[in-house]
Formats: structure tokens, sequence, C-alpha cells
């Protein structure tokens, strides 16, 4: 993960409840800890890392503003409460998009360098080359989703939360997380058959 | 490579949440043997499944990207954080309108019933009858209307004395074919006068049916005896202490004694602009014939003394109900919020 450690001295806790009060530099603490999770969400659902970064940027600052407002009261954590802000304002920017669309070709256009951080450096330079194209289609693919199947599908398959976690983020009944995955998911599987040439072969679904 | 484009959508809809809740492990038990026995004898199926299954595995694979800058807030960047206001009164106060709407009614609901009491019972408060002039009666309910809606509470006490007078009082004295004198007599002390009938009967008549605040009217009108109507009616009022007709000057004297009534002053200065403006359209409206007849049928002296805790209580219940009435909007809004 390339998370930034919290000190030891400080857990996430105690810089809650400090930035609770108003302290800001606590506050910061958390951002270096979760800006990698956030922006990556971000950049899930938008696609492109301009939208990301301003999503990221609001999402922290609005997380900030209503800091008091958590309680603790989703059951994971803070970081659920984290995704759910961010999520929520990827969400807003497409609605947003959708009523006045941009006509702009980072709608298609992937920028490569958005796609170069790497779990493992162990990767050979081909093996490498082969995800990042790989990456590439499946952003292209996800972007063909509408809004609400995107977010669910990234918040279960890339951030890894449950169906009741996401229904409590997106404020919708368990059922309706549970079709918009399948729709989701079902989709980009229809798309990727479709891409079957431009995939690299050992990703060719059978 | 299998094609499922040929079956139906709505089917492969279907089978691809299963699959998908499989996939999950969010099966109930009964469910997933189904599907597994299923999954056993359906090749199709089983590409389905396994097609989404790699998808599933390519999206958790998906590279994680890196944050291409800090994020870390400056001070300027956020606004002075307000502690919890949002969230809080919500989750707090979810009882409150509903609960402030049902006092609401309650209390409307007994206001009514007391005025009707007020108006239909002879014995209680007075006026059984109101013939002409109608339009005066209009009026003085469109006036005092305007008054009583727009306060809080310490102003609509203040405004439902003087409010409410200056409509009586202008139509009583349009009513009393003697605008001038009226006038007079209104800024001084008053005065037993034969025009103490006139204005009794207009008194009487005005109101009618429509008492906007329910209480003051009926009794300051008929405690308006002729000379002064404008103090009576204000003290009776303000206070509503049931004087009889006859006594005037002892009305207008334990009036001014009262504390609303202070204002009676300064209120009947007003009345006297007002009238004068009324005075023009109304006055050949009023059958003045009759008023004797009405005045010994309506047995003066008596009912006044027993219309206080009467009319206190339509005091207290208008005023309380046009209080709640603007909470509970409030509290409606806040909610909605």
């Amino acid at each position: 993960m390339m998370q930034v450690a919290l000190r030891e001295d400080r857990d996430e806790e105690s810089l809650i409840a400090a930035a609770q009060r108003g302290n800001l530099d606590a506050f910061n603490e958390l951002v270096l800890a979760y800006q990698d999770q956030v922006y990556n969400l971000a950049y899930r659902i938008m696609g492109d890392p301009a939208s990301a970064s301003d999503a990221t940027q609001e999402a922290f600052i609005s997380a900030y503003e209503h800091i008091d407002g958590f309680r603790g009261k989703y059951p994971s954590s803070f970081k659920s409460w984290l995704m759910r802000i961010v999520s929520n304002a990827c969400y807003d920017e497409l609605r947003r998009r959708k009523r006045h669309p941009v006509t702009s070709i980072e709608d298609f256009e992937l920028d490569e360098e958005a796609n170069p951080a790497l779990v493992s450096d162990t990767e050979g330079p081909e093996a490498h080359a082969e995800r990042q194209e790989m990456a590439r289609v499946m952003q292209t693919g996800i972007q063909t989703l509408p809004a609400d199947q995107r977010i669910t599908l990234v918040l279960s398959d890339v951030q890894g939360f449950s169906y009741q976690e996401i229904a409590e983020m997106t404020d919708v009944p368990l059922g309706t997380v549970k079709s918009r995955l399948a729709r989701a998911r079902g989709k980009l599987r229809d798309y990727l058959q479709d891409q079957g040439e431009l995939l690299p072969v050992q990703y060719r679904l059978a | 490579m299998l094609r499922l484009r040929g079956r139906k959508k709505s089917e492969q809809e279907r089978r691809d949440e299963l699959l998908s809740a499989y996939l999950d492990g969010e099966l109930g038990e009964g469910e997933r043997q189904r599907l597994e026995a299923r999954l056993a004898r359906d090749v199709p199926l089983r590409a389905e499944l396994r097609a989404l299954q790699q998808t599933v595995s390519l999206m958790r694979e998906l590279p994680e990207v890196a944050a291409p800058r800090n994020f870390i807030l400056s001070e300027s960047m956020v606004e002075q954080r307000q502690p919890a206001l949002k969230p809080e009164p919500r989750a707090r106060r979810t009882w409150a309108a509903p609960l402030l709407t049902a006092a609401t009614a309650v209390v409307s609901l007994l206001f009514v019933v007391v005025l009707a009491g007020d108006l239909l019972l002879p014995g209680i408060g007075g006026l059984a009858s109101a013939p002409e002039p109608m339009e005066q009666a209009q009026e003085i309910p469109e006036i005092a209307l305007q008054a009583a809606p727009t306060a809080d509470d310490a102003e609509i006490e203040r405004e439902s004395a003087p409010s409410g007078t200056p409509a009586p009082m202008p139509a009583a004295k349009a009513l009393g074919e003697e605008p001038d004198t009226a006038v007079e007599e209104a800024a001084e002390a008053p005065r037993e006068e034969p025009e103490i009938p006139v204005a009794e009967e207009a008194a009487e008549e005005i109101p009618a049916d429509e008492d906007p605040l329910g209480t003051g009217t009926p009794s300051a009108l008929t405690a308006a005896g002729g000379g002064g109507p404008t103090e009576e009616a204000v003290a009776g009022l303000a206070a509503p202490t049931a004087e009889p007709m006859l006594a005037p000057t002892v009305v207008s004297g334990a009036a001014l004694t009262s504390t609303i009534p202070a204002e009676a002053p300064a209120v009947a200065e007003e009345p006297a602009g007002e009238e004068l403006g009324l005075l023009e359209p109304t006055p050949g409206q009023i059958d003045v014939t009759p008023l004797a007849t009405q005045i010994e049928e309506r047995g003066v002296s008596g009912p006044r003394r027993r219309d206080l805790p009467w009319e206190l209580l339509e005091i207290g219940l208008g005023l309380t109900a046009v209080v709640l009435i603007f909470t509970t909007i409030q509290a409606w809004r806040v909610r909605r919020r």
C-alpha cells in the first residue's frame, strides 16, 4: 500500500478527535494517510487525473468541515466515511457533466501517465506494459458505465467494500447494491469480450 | 468464444445477478446449491460465470494509482468550522414538528369552540344577532386580522388591543352618524350621551360572526358607551373587564389603570384619522331605529361581568394558537432542511 504510515504516537482516533477540536495539522496527517486511496477511488470513477484531483481536494475539504459529523457512525471506519464523501463528490460531478456535457477528448482518452503506479517493482518491462494496457482498456470500459453502477463497481471491486458498507455509503437498499453491481460487472464483461482483439493474449476471456 | 447476447437481456441480467452474488458469497445456502447443480449441467452458464469471474479479478488487480501531489489543507482553504450544526438538529428534533402540529391543532380547535360559544350563546358573549351593517363588520375583522398574524408573542398582545380597537372604533363612529362629535369625544373623557344607543347598536352589529381576535371585539364594542367609544372599546378589548355600558366613566377609569390600555390614548388618536376616512362611504348604511329595543333586549349590564373569564380564555387561546402556528411552520421548515 502506498499509504503513509501514521506516526505511532498519534493513532487515528486521537487524530480525529484533535481534528474535531479544530486542529488542522492533525487532520492533515489523516490526509497524508488516506490521500492515495482517496485519489485512486476518484480516479477510477472519473477516469482522468484532473477530475480525480478536483474530487480529492473537494472531498478532503468537505471532510474537514464536517469532521464533527463523524462519530464512528459507520460500522467500518473513518475510511468508509471518507470514501463516502469522495464518491458522493464524484457522483455529483458526473451528474453535473451529464446535464452539461463537455465535449472533451479527456472523456475518451486516458492519460498514460496516470496509470503508472505499480504495486510491485518486480515486474519486467513487458509485464508492466501489458498491465498498463490492460488497465487502460479496463478504465475505458468502466467509463461506459452509468454513474451509479460505476461507483458501486469501484467501491466493491477496487476498494473492497462489502454490500452492506456500500449500501450505507450510497444510501440505497442492499438489493439495489446487488443489482447495480451485477449489471456493472455484466456490462464490463460484455465490453471486454467485445474488445477481445485488443486485449493482450493472456487476458483474453474464454 | 461464447457470445451470450442472443438471449433476452432481462434474462441475462437475472443470471448475472445470480452469478455475481454467487461470486461474492452472497447467496443463501439453498440458492447456492441449486446454482451449483445447474452449473454442473449448463455449459453456457459456466462460461458466463467464468467470464464474470475474470472481469471481477481484473478489476481487483487494477493497479492503484498514486496521488500526483499532496492534498493537505491550508488554513485559507477551509472556512470557519461550525461545530456539527447540520446533522444534529435534525436528529434531535424529529419529534418537534409533529408534536407542535398536534398542539396547534388542539389549541386552534379549542379556540374555535370557545369562539363559537361566545358568538352563539347569548348569555355568555352576548352576540347572538348580527343583522346589519355587514360591511362594517367585515372591515373590522379584516383590519384586525391584518394586525394579528404578523407579530410574535409580545407584539400580538400589544397589538391585539389597539389593532382590534381602531377597527371597531372607526366603524362605530361611522355608524354613529355624528362623526365630529365622536372624534372629539374620543379624545376627551368619555361621557354618557344619547349617542350611546347608536354606538351600541353599531357595537352589537359590527362584529357579527367575524370576530378576528374573538375576545375583545364584542365586549369592547358593547362596552363602548357612545360617548368615548374609542377609549372604552380599547378598554374593553385590552383589559376585558366587562364594564356595563351605562358606566363609561368607570370603564375608562378602570381601563386606564390596566397596562395595555395605557396605549388607549394613543390609539384613540389613530381611529380619528381612520374613521374620517371611513366615514365617507359608510354613514348612510346604518339603521339607527331599532336601537333602543335591541339594547333592552340585550340586558345590558348583567352578562358582561360573566364575560371576563370567557374573554380571557378567548384571547389566550387565540394568541396561543397563532404563536403555535408560527412555531409549527418553523419546525417543519427546519425539518425539511
